[in-house]
């Protein structure tokens, strides 16, 4: 199998699955008693708080993942007002945070969606422009999941700062954490999902500043402060937490490695006529498109057949029959955006795995 | 290379014995920094640590700050003693968020091509023009935001920055020991730091009921411990199990007087420890009329309980005050955390306010308190042993 979507997710590394069983034998007390399990669920906030390099007083809540994470940001955010907000999101957001500024929007909200530039990031003289006094939270991706560019927590903070107003800076981070340098310190809430970082699914967080209060999207009991009522699992919870530390651990590692395998494939990309950057990536994803008459989906089925896997774009939002809003933003034409591929690479790609991805593409490409 | 300057205040208006003062000072010093192996040394009125290695530095800023007896110190930038390198470095040093300035030069060596005054001259204008622009900037020769301090040696140059506070008091060690009461709670903390800033050594004493207790309200007295160890290495925690004394006391003694007859209990523990530990005060965390256990009267009973001397340095302090100074002291968040100690078991409804020294002896005549005080059961954790870990996750990851 030639792995090519890491960023729409990875398999379990075998340290997650060694420990995750290991502890699914051993903890199954309930984690909000005072036990061996609610303790791990505190070590384990701990031990997210401390690999992020946070340095002031964070909380963390373990949620179902990362469309839940963006969801308990931003509605549980949200819900801390009773009168209409402005709200600063971008056009190329997850849709699982998209989705929630819609719904803002419908409760009666106000929300402005940041152009993004022909380079991939958002706009930060729109960004400037767009906040009143009525703004409350930004809203913007650390690490965009469909083309790899990044965003400036820095740039982003100091526009807030400047603008002189108290405004959360909320991040997605679900692409950045252990892919790419980030100083978390300048975001007021993160959020983050285990399953591309090595650890299973089903398993999320949100990370938030302390003091800053959130309010429970669903309903029940008082685990988690009331803030994400159920009963998590903690063996989850600590695998989560152990996966975003050895990330971060074998960060500058991991950057070195996907760095060059990014240029070779690049590079490779560049010098084909029948494919195009999308946009130059500033993480280990690739988005690119292809002259052919053939779309992308028959592109993607043919690859399938010889054992090579990527996708057309995120697989969260490919059913939706509509085009990728992330490619329209940064100014692909409908034509483009049906031909664009995404290849994201990992710690775990090599060199052959590219050079045998490059030979079948020239294959399909001639044919195509 | 940078180099630290450690004034210390206090310490300047001791007589004859200065000396002691000064070299306890050193030795807590060289105790807080002993795994970075620097050189730490004493020249008239001022403690100087050498060839510090740029790393280091910020670790080296953090602790400093933490020991009693500093008033102040300051890092400078060792660089070569020509010219253009030292206006280089004192423009690297100057703090643009301290505009105004004014730059002093003292000549160790003598044999310099110029005098102080050219230099200060010369560097201050380098400053000046590298700066324009900038808000407030300009030379202020009395009382001056920050002073950039030059001094040159025949090899070399120091360039100091601003000078930052210490702790100020006096080094831990040079007043005795003493035991503090460790609650959980905002207060004894703040009261040991206090009682550590006049210069006692501490030994802290907590009181638990397990199997009523939480476990968790002990990691908290652990965490806080740990806290307090930043500023005193040789701290120690006690644990007291008192669960079968706060039985005896509740079921043969009236309800009103349970938390005054606790604290007489944890009085005579502390006396049965004090001259093995030579500690020679019992410092709590009592502020006056704080709460029902802190008026006037029962204090008096529970001083009464011992011969010694019972030091509350928060006595008089504002609540906010101490809040401020639990924030400062890094013991706040931790003391916050929701987890209940031994005091709120078996609280009873309302607690005797003023209570009479005559009942509360009559009362205790109903149980043997002698033999439970004399064994009362106790743990003892000193700084390895709380740095060591105890958490679940590392014991499956080995």
């Amino acid at each position: 199998m030639y792995y090519f979507d890491y960023a729409s997710t990875t398999k379990p590394s075998t340290q997650v699955i060694d420990l995750y069983t290991k502890l699914l034998n051993d903890v199954f007390e309930h984690p909000d008693g005072n036990n061996k399990a609610g303790k791990l669920m505190l070590e384990a906030q701990k031990m997210i708080t401390s690999s992020l390099q946070l340095n002031s007083p964070y909380e963390v809540i373990f949620t179902s993942g990362g469309t839940e994470a963006n969801n308990l940001a931003i509605i549980g955010y949200a819900k801390n007002f009773t009168s209409s907000k402005h709200f600063i999101t971008s056009k190329y957001e997850h849709s699982s945070a998209d989705s929630c500024f819609k719904h803002l929007e419908a409760l009666g909200h106000s929300v402005t969606y940041l152009n993004v530039t022909t380079d991939g990031q958002v706009d930060y003289d729109q960004l400037r422009q767009a906040i009143t006094d009525n703004t409350v939270m930004i809203s913007i991706m650390a690490v965009n999941n469909e083309i790899g560019t990044i965003n400036c927590p820095q740039t982003i903070k100091q526009i807030i700062k400047d603008s002189g107003r108290d405004i959360v800076y909320m991040s997605d981070a679900v692409q950045a954490v252990g892919k790419v340098n980030y100083d978390y310190n300048h975001l007021d809430i993160i959020t983050v999902s285990g399953h591309k970082l090595y650890a299973p699914k089903a398993i999320g967080a949100v990370i938030y500043r302390k003091p800053l209060k959130l309010v429970n999207t669903i309903y029940g009991g008082a685990q988690q402060e009331g803030i994400r009522p159920g009963t998590m699992c903690p063996c989850l919870s600590a695998v989560l937490a152990y996966a975003i530390k050895n990330e971060m651990v074998n960060l500058q590692a991991t950057i070195e490695h996907t760095q060059l395998l990014t240029e070779q494939f690049v590079t490779y990309i560049e010098n084909h006529p029948k494919a195009k950057l999308n946009v130059v990536p500033m993480a280990s994803t690739v988005s690119v498109s292809f002259k052919t008459k053939a779309q992308s989906e028959s592109l993607i089925t043919v690859l399938n057949n010889m054992d090579i896997y990527a996708s057309t774009r995120s697989a969260c939002s490919k059913k939706l029959n509509v085009p990728s809003r992330t490619l329209s933003s940064i100014g692909l034409s409908i034509h483009e955006i049906d031909r664009s591929v995404r290849f994201s690479f990992s710690r775990n790609t090599d060199v052959a795995e590219i050079n045998y991805l490059c030979s079948k593409l020239d294959h399909i490409l001639e044919i195509y | 290379m940078h180099y630290i300057l450690v004034r210390y205040g206090e310490l300047t208006l001791k007589g004859k014995n200065r000396n002691v003062f000064e070299r306890q000072l050193i030795k807590n010093i060289k105790t807080s920094l002993k795994q970075l192996e620097l050189n730490i040394h004493k020249d008239r009125n001022r403690i100087y640590i050498d060839e510090v290695p740029t790393e280091k530095v910020e670790l080296v800023r953090e602790r400093l700050k933490l020991i009693p007896g500093i008033h102040s110190f300051a890092v400078a930038k060792v660089c070569s003693n020509d010219l253009d390198t030292i206006k280089a470095v004192a423009l690297e040093q100057y703090d643009t968020n301290h505009p105004e300035f004014k730059v002093t030069v003292k000549r160790i060596w003598k044999g310099y091509d110029l005098v102080s005054n050219d230099v200060e001259r010369q560097v201050g204008a380098h400053i000046l023009i590298h700066n324009d622009g900038l808000a407030g900037m300009k030379v202020k020769i009395k009382k001056p935001d920050q002073e950039v301090k030059i001094e040159i040696h025949q090899d070399k140059a120091y360039v100091f920055a601003r000078h930052e506070q210490g702790m100020g008091g006096l080094p831990i060690g040079t007043a005795g020991r003493a035991i503090v009461l460790l609650s959980g709670g905002i207060d004894s903390p703040v009261a040991a730091i206090e009682a550590m800033k006049r210069g006692l050594r501490v030994d802290c004493f907590h009181f638990s009921s397990p199997p009523y207790t939480n476990e968790k309200a002990f990691e908290k007295v652990k965490d806080l411990t740990k806290q307090l160890h930043k500023y005193d290495r040789s701290i120690k925690l006690y644990d007291f199990h008192v669960a079968d004394l706060q039985i005896a006391l509740n079921r043969n003694c009236k309800d009103s007087l349970q938390v005054v007859l606790l604290r007489r209990m944890m009085m005579r523990i502390c006396d049965r420890f004090m001259d093995e530990l030579g500690a020679g005060a019992i410092v709590t965390g009592e502020n006056l009329a704080q709460v029902a256990s802190q008026t006037l009267g029962n204090m008096s009973i529970v001083n009464s309980t011992v011969d010694r001397l019972i030091l509350r340095p928060l006595l008089t302090y504002d609540k906010f005050q101490i809040i401020d100074l639990a924030k400062k002291y890094g013991t706040y968040d931790i003391s916050i955390r929701p987890f209940e100690d031994c005091c709120v078991l078996f609280l009873p409804k309302s607690p005797a306010t003023n209570a009479k020294l005559k009942v509360v002896l009559e009362e205790e005549t109903k149980l043997m308190y002698n033999t439970m005080v004399e064994e009362v059961e106790y743990d003892v954790f000193n700084a390895l042993d709380l740095e060591a870990s105890d958490s679940v996750l590392e014991n499956y990851l080995d």
